[in-house]
């Protein structure tokens, strides 16, 4: 079969392969709908956070600050992650102990950011730091900061 | 647009210049040569400076100005030209010459090129009118990164050992450094930057479809393959997240089409591939895709290793077997130095280093943990029960790879054969991967499969339309 023949012969197949794919790809822009819809609807990553970058100043530039937030976030830790992006370049950890129970040496001189939304769960939470604090011989200070969030500091204590 | 908008267009524009002027010096001429400079231009631009924000961070420098960025493109440009004239391309690089299309195909791919360009620009608008800060993953792993890199005052390789390993601090750096830059030129913390760095990768894929296409002599088929590019779902959904899945995408794509085109046929009667592109793009553009992403490491490694295994098949011997590997070498030297130091003096160590200390070894030897990852591609080649994303359009580009073949195996063009054999390797070279994985496993298929497939759909497109592309424009005038 020469070139020629070939390319003929071929020419054909493709318009029919590209009328083929133009049908299918139109079905497909359905999809394309439904996820525009989500994306409209979904909202923002970040949205209705507290502005984490406002507590920068009480923040220490080179230590890395434990995050800590009692809001629902099943496992996608989105509050972390923009807390981050508006401190960098502070490194922040996520602060695992919902229940403060570290050894003396995890909590001295450290420094927390919380996010509570529940007022009372924070005073709880504090309350329970604290005392946990005051026996390793170190103090806590407090400072509160605009939309709900709370610094804490531990102070290093010579007894512990 | 503000002036961080304008600073993305500034380094696309200027990405775009130098690399009609490395054209021009390798003698492609004309609207070749436009189309070619849009293409690539974009992302050589974004990813020179990226590289420069890198190097000059690692050696404890200053951030980057803007005047010192436009010496660097100057300078660039003259180290493109004198290799070009130094080693031109070896063989007549003349445009191939247009076929005559019917003016139904013609006006039907122009229409639907205008309406799924129009489409794109509104879901790149609702996506980051809902996201100005990107997605989930742009804001825990790429946008964070590019603050840190913009705001480090000195210290990135002590931050980036702190900071939460799900940021994915050992990632190589071209978007967050892209970004930190314009972030740096701007200065403010624009969430305009990523957002149009984004939509230039975006743009760019499309462009460099059209001219990777346009080399088989036939528009309105280039204009189809963006076209069909453009309408994807997933496509609209993965360019509008401020991810580095697309620019990788776009890496993958220029490199490939460039070393593919390297490859003549070495039987008498085999047709030439697509006329030949400077190997020091594709070099650069090698560098570049490892620059991007882990996955553009072991992209651009089977890039050549394939690239080898062909050139050793099909290529005659004599003296310009294999004369495009100097180019290749040259122009990926700073992309892979860079992932190189970059690994070495500032990343932390990885899950790779746990696998490679015997970590996971049991992994292999699970039957169950190798057919998951495989049905999974299946399921989404062969979509029964859900298209996840991808509409209808994955089975109908198989249908086209196959006619491709067929065309392929009468022709005899290892160019072809090149393209899909790179595909398919890398489809393949992940199912281990997923098999050995550290994380849960079908937590990371779930979360990546997609986006692997994302990263080479481009170069599915531009591989059946450009191979059908040449067949057909080889018919005879009606």
């Amino acid at each position: 079969m020469s070139p020629t023949q070939t390319g003929a012969g071929a020419s054909r197949w493709i318009h029919a392969w590209l009328l083929l794919i133009a049908s299918v790809w139109a079905l497909g822009l359905r999809d394309a709908v439904v996820m525009l819809r989500w994306a409209g609807t979904t909202p923002e990553m970040c949205e209705g956070f507290p502005d984490y970058a406002g507590v920068g100043g009480l923040l220490p530039a080179k230590t890395p600050v434990g995050f800590l937030s009692e809001q629902p976030e099943p496992a996608r830790s989105e509050r972390f992650y923009c807390a981050q992006l508006d401190l960098a370049p502070r490194v922040l950890f996520r602060w695992r102990g919902q229940v403060p129970r570290p050894a003396p040496q995890q909590l001295q001189g450290s420094t927390l950011l919380l996010d509570f939304a529940d007022h009372d769960a924070l005073e709880a939470f504090l309350r329970e730091l604290a005392a946990e604090v005051e026996r390793q011989g170190a103090a806590v200070e407090r400072r509160n900061a605009a939309g709900g969030l709370t610094v804490v500091t531990v102070a290093e204590g010579g007894n512990s | 647009m503000n002036f961080a908008g304008w600073t993305t267009g500034l380094i696309a524009a200027a990405g775009c210049l130098l690399a009609a002027l490395g054209l021009r010096a390798g003698g492609v001429r004309g609207w070749r040569c436009l189309r070619h400079a849009l293409g690539f231009g974009p992302g050589l631009g974004l990813g020179l400076v990226s590289l420069y924000f890198f190097f000059k961070q690692l050696v404890g420098l200053d951030q980057p100005g803007l005047g010192e960025l436009l010496l660097v493109t100057a300078g660039s440009a003259s180290a493109l030209v004198a290799w070009q004239r130094w080693r031109p391309p070896s063989l007549t690089d003349a445009a191939p010459g247009a076929a005559r299309e019917p003016l139904a195909l013609r006006a039907t791919a122009v229409l639907a090129l205008l309406l799924t360009g129009a489409g794109l620009l509104v879901s790149y608008r609702v996506l980051s009118t809902s996201w100005p800060d990107g997605t989930w993953d742009a804001v825990a792993i790429w946008n964070v990164r590019a603050r840190f890199l913009e705001r480090a005052d000195g210290s990135v390789p002590e931050l980036l050992k702190a900071i939460d390993r799900t940021s994915h601090p050992n990632y190589p750096l071209l978007l967050p450094g892209a970004v930190a830059t314009q972030l740096v030129l701007a200065g403010e913390d624009d969430s305009w930057v990523p957002e149009v760095t984004g939509l230039a990768f975006l743009i760019g894929l499309g462009l460099l479809t059209f001219a990777v296409v346009a080399d088989s002599g036939l528009l309105a088929y280039s204009a189809l393959a963006t076209a069909l590019l453009w309408g994807t779902p997933m496509l609209l959904k993965w360019g509008g997240a401020q991810c580095a899945d697309l620019p990788l995408s776009y890496f993958f794509l220029g490199a490939l089409a460039v070393l593919a085109a390297q490859i003549p046929g070495r039987a008498e009667h085999a047709e030439r591939g697509p006329a030949r592109l400077s190997p020091l793009l594709g070099g650069v553009f090698l560098g570049l895709l490892a620059w991007t992403k882990n996955e553009g490491v072991l992209m651009a490694l089977t890039l050549l290793g394939l690239y080898a295994v062909w050139t050793w098949r099909f290529v005659a011997r004599g003296r310009e077997r294999w004369r495009p590997l100097a180019g290749f070498a040259f122009g990926a030297l700073p992309g892979m130095a860079a992932v190189f130091l970059f690994k070495h003096l500032w990343a932390p160590e990885s899950g790779l280093h746990t696998f490679l200390q015997g970590g996971h070894l049991d992994h292999l030897l699970s039957p169950e943990r190798w057919w998951i990852p495989t049905r999974e591609i299946l399921s989404r080649l062969a979509p029964v029960s859900r298209s996840h994303g991808w509409g209808l359009v994955w089975p109908a580009l198989e249908l086209g790879l196959l006619l491709a073949c067929v065309l392929h195996w009468r022709a005899r063009r290892p160019w072809a054969s090149f393209w899909g054999a790179v595909l398919l390797t890398t489809v393949l070279c992940w199912i281990p991967i997923y098999v050995s994985t550290p994380y849960d496993q079908r937590w990371h298929i779930e979360g990546s499969l997609d986006r692997l497939l994302l990263q080479l759909y481009p170069a599915v497109i531009c591989g059946v339309f450009l191979r059908l592309g040449v067949a057909a424009s080889r018919r005879p005038a009606a």
